[in-house]
């Protein structure tokens, strides 16, 4: 399915004057939607109102929202899909830093907290040092406990700047999904979307685009 | 199956264009008027779309003159036979507005849109960053005003309906929440707390409910904020939920998912939340930032087309899906004004965003700012 996806995405794409790098980024993501809408068809995507299972499912504080109430039904996809509910401390109050006073990481570790980049469109880290390097990350937050992080999830310019808000905010949280999976406590991660806002690269080419596909860590030190 | 057969068509199907039926061409009109303030005038009758300032004699005539520091106006309806006359007009812009949006009754007994204001998101460099400030400015882009002080970054303003009030995106507090201000005190506050962040807040028309975008659950999702509480409406696995807007009774919202592969606009009934959302857009693959018009008969939203973002019209009735405007800049955020034949979208061309005009049947693009400034996330007055 997966090949047949790929060959379908490369004849849609053979009109496009294209340069390599730009035609293969535009036929990974061509293969992702087609995986999607083939999994849509086949019934794998068929109950859209899907949580967390009931181990993962930390809820509202304080009754703060009403959730969806669908916890009988499991989610298939966890290992890429985790739901992580929001830190119970808010920011600026009862001890928990502002998000304005949270800052780069000073040289010493400032390897640990390097950037991560997605594909377009897709919010999960598919290059394995990018993943090592979170896994190397929540070593450390577990190992100082004092240590706050706020991550910020950012887009390249192509989509639209209202979807690319949300697209932020999926990415952020993602990322913080698996430091929460490699055991770093919830309650000190922070996210944040920036969508297209924020570019580092302010060019319009493929490598500045790939360059702003990306989360950034800032952290606090208690 | 259906879909991979639609697949294989688009491949090789071509461009079909599918038009509104458009109204009788504008009426001529005469207007004699020895004054500054004609070219606005001008403009807003002009933009209302049923009329076409001439300058020779035409059955419909409009005469302005200057009396001490007001205004007197006579309108003849050739229609009707009759002759009405306007007094003490004030001599400003905003005077003049009101005439334009008097004369439209008068001649058509429908509502102008010259009075309403317009709100949007100015983003402007600052350092080494960006700065983003909502302004207020009239229908033409004139008078434009700032009315938030954050020094921060803010965005999708939306005014409440039939209000001074507006509501828009903060990240003054770190992360991005509603806030909620007022166009003359200019004084903001929290919108209503809740944790993570919230973006593209959107009210219904009664005032009541508020949809927005939040991951306070952990995703990107749909929730509604009425009566002091916020409920979740919508999450899906490895879905990204963006841009909701309410139809004009409060019971349905349209927004983008990318549940099924790209973002596209689905509906969904607020009274059957557990029934599958129904999907509106089909015909192109990227659509986002939709607006439902007040009429209720219509969604305004942005599509990609050959790499292109434009303006498109979604007709509930028809199921049409119908390009409005064309070119190669990009143009997103529409928002309707209250007559729910005009709309306000702006552009992105790499460094600069300006806002435009639409009358939706002639189509006309018409730039209403320009100069210093990045203008986003256009808002029409609600009525």
């Amino acid at each position: 399915m997966r090949v047949l996806g790929s060959v379908f995405a490369i004849i849609l794409l053979s009109g496009c004057a294209n340069n390599s790098s730009e035609t293969w980024e535009d036929v990974k993501t061509a293969g992702r939607y087609f995986q999607r809408e083939v999994d849509g068809l086949l019934g794998k995507d068929s109950e859209s109102r899907l949580l967390a299972s009931d181990d993962e499912f930390v809820g509202p504080y304080e009754g703060e929202y009403i959730p969806l109430n669908d916890t009988d039904l499991k989610n298939p996809y966890l290992a890429t899909d985790m739901a992580v509910p929001q830190p119970k401390g808010i920011p600026g109050q009862k001890g928990v830093p502002s998000i304005d006073q949270f800052y780069s990481p000073p040289e010493s570790i400032r390897n640990l907290f390097s950037r991560v980049h997605f594909d377009t469109d897709d919010y999960i880290l598919r290059d394995q040092a990018d993943v090592q390097a979170i896994v190397q990350m929540a070593t450390y937050l577990k190992k100082n406990p004092n240590v706050y992080l706020v991550i910020a999830g950012h887009t390249d310019e192509r989509a639209s700047a209202s979807y690319n808000m949300a697209l932020g905010m999926r990415r952020s949280n993602y990322v913080r999904g698996l430091l929460v999976k490699n055991g770093v406590d919830l309650n000190r991660v922070y996210t944040v979307s920036r969508g297209k806002e924020e570019p580092l690269a302010k060019g319009h080419a493929t490598q500045d685009w790939k360059e702003n596909r990306r989360a950034e860590f800032k952290i606090y030190e208690k | 199956m259906r879909n991979l057969i639609f697949l294989f068509c688009a491949l090789f199907a071509e461009e079909i264009e599918v038009r509104l039926k458009t109204a009788a061409e504008a009426k001529p009109v005469y207007l004699v008027m020895d004054h500054p303030l004609r070219t606005v005038l001008e403009f807003d009758l002009n933009g209302g779309g049923f009329l076409h300032v001439v300058d020779r004699k035409a059955p419909h005539l409009i005469q302005v003159f200057e009396d001490g520091n007001m205004l007197q106006a006579t309108v003849v309806n050739p229609e009707r036979g009759t002759k009405r006359h306007f007094a003490n007009i004030p001599a400003d812009r905003k005077g003049i507005h009101r005439l334009s949006d008097l004369i439209y009754k008068e001649l058509f007994g429908i509502e102008g849109i010259a009075s309403c204001r317009l709100l949007y998101a100015q983003r402007d460099s600052s350092g080494i960053g960006f700065i983003s400030e909502i302004y207020c400015c009239d229908s033409d882009g004139a008078n434009p005003e700032r009315i938030t002080f954050d020094n921060d970054y803010c965005v999708t303003p939306s005014f409440y309906p039939k209000s001074e009030d507006f509501f828009y995106i903060s990240y003054k507090q770190g992360q991005s929440k509603i806030f909620r201000s007022n166009v003359k005190s200019k004084k903001s506050e929290l919108a209503f707390e809740l944790r993570g962040s919230q973006v593209l807040p959107s009210m219904d028309r009664q005032g009541v409910q508020m949809a927005f975008i939040s991951d306070v659950a952990g995703r990107p999702d749909l929730f509604v904020h009425s009566f002091g509480k916020s409920r979740q409406l919508f999450s899906a696995p490895r879905a990204t939920q963006a841009s909701p807007t309410f139809s004009p009774d409060g019971q349905k919202i349209a927004f983008v998912s990318d549940k099924d592969g790209s973002p596209r606009v689905y509906l969904m009934d607020l009274h059957q939340v557990r029934k599958s959302l129904h999907l509106l857009t089909k015909r192109n693959r990227e659509n986002t930032s939709p607006a439902w018009s007040p009429d209720g008969k219509k969604l305004a939203y942005s599509a990609k087309v050959d790499g292109v973002r434009q303006i498109w019209l979604y007709d509930f009735e028809t199921e049409d899906e119908i390009p409005l405007t064309s070119g190669g800049v990009n143009k997103e955020n529409p928002s309707w004004a209250p007559d729910s034949l005009h709309l306000v979208y702006n552009t992105e061309n790499e460094d600069e965003s300006e806002l435009f005009i639409l009358q939706i049947k002639q189509k006309v693009p018409i730039q209403i700012t320009s100069g210093g400034g990045q203008k986003r996330f256009p808002a029409w007055e609600i009525r």
